[in-house]
């Protein structure tokens, strides 16, 4: 009983004090820390945003927002997509090209409306380039694997 | 001050009265038969909750009840849309009660939407627009509703 009571504590321990990776918030063990998601509407827009906890940094937060875009976008076979901070904006069509990330009620986190586009158009960025410049923070560098 | 600036003070003078006296105990709004009404489709971040949503018309407040991930509303005066949100956070509690007026038209679809970000919260109106790629456009009747801030 102790054993198990030692380990629970330990994996407690582990997932406190470890700052939110790159994966879906969905997961049963992982999305306790956070993580990136999405919601679909309104139109062809997709709301998609990344949560995280008390110890992830800002930068990082960014990284991992705008990774995301770009693979979703990939994932659709789209080799642009365009970002809006708000509705307002996307009705405009005020596009940016940078996020300025956030907290809110004290976690680390933004969100963004993003739509795919086949060809490239004023406001677009290119999901290659957007991975390339943003994959050493999914695959930091002497990592396994990468 | 003319009669839309009264009529949305009035508005949310009903809203705050309601939200301090427990939003819990709002009356969920049932249309009469055959009453026009127009239809809020809910944005995903408020499509699971049961009642999303409360209005005011001046008189009384309501919750209004999710019905698939639409609301219905009366039609033809200027209604007070609010939300009650209280979340837990990092070590923390939040809470919010952000709030709009506009007036529905019978036969019209509105789209509602409810953000966080930066520790603000908004609540926001659309007309639906299902031609357009973004999918809503501005509604024109939205008026936000003027709070007084102590200090």
């Amino acid at each position: 009983m102790k054993r198990w009571m030692r380990l629970g504590v330990f994996a407690a321990a582990l997932l406190c004090g470890c700052a939110t990776g790159y994966h879906s918030d969905k997961g049963l063990i992982r999305g306790y820390t956070g993580g990136y998601w999405d919601q679909p509407g309104p139109g062809e827009l997709l709301k998609v945003g990344f949560g995280g906890n008390g110890y992830i940094d800002r930068d990082t937060t960014h990284a991992y927002l705008m990774y995301r875009c770009a693979e979703l976008a990939r994932q659709r076979h789209k080799p642009y997509f365009r970002m809006y901070e708000s509705l307002p904006d996307a009705i405009r069509d005020r596009p940016v090209v940078d996020l300025t990330v956030g907290r809110v009620a004290g976690k680390m986190g933004d969100w963004v409306f993003v739509l795919f586009d086949q060809n490239y158009s004023a406001g677009d960025l290119s999901a290659v380039e957007v991975e390339k410049r943003y994959a050493s923070y999914i695959h930091p560098p002497g990592a396994a694997g990468s | 001050m003319n009669r839309v600036s009264r009529a949305i003070r009035g508005l949310g003078l009903a809203a705050a009265l309601a939200v301090l006296g427990g939003c819990a105990g709002l009356p969920t709004y049932q249309p009469a038969p055959n009453q026009p009404l127009a239809t809020i489709k809910l944005s995903p971040s408020m499509a699971g909750q049961s009642q999303p949503l409360s209005i005011c018309d001046g008189r009384e407040c309501y919750e209004l009840k999710n019905d698939h991930g639409e609301l219905r509303v009366p039609v033809g005066k200027r209604l007070l849309l609010f939300k009650v949100l209280v979340a837990t956070g990092y070590q923390r509690m939040y809470s919010c009660t952000p709030d709009l007026t506009f007036v529905p038209y019978a036969g019209v679809v509105y789209y509602a939407d409810f953000s966080l970000r930066a520790e603000h919260c908004l609540l926001s109106l659309y007309r639906d627009a299902p031609f357009s790629r973004v999918g809503v456009m501005f509604e024109p009747t939205v008026r936000g509703v003027p709070h007084k801030h102590a200090g």
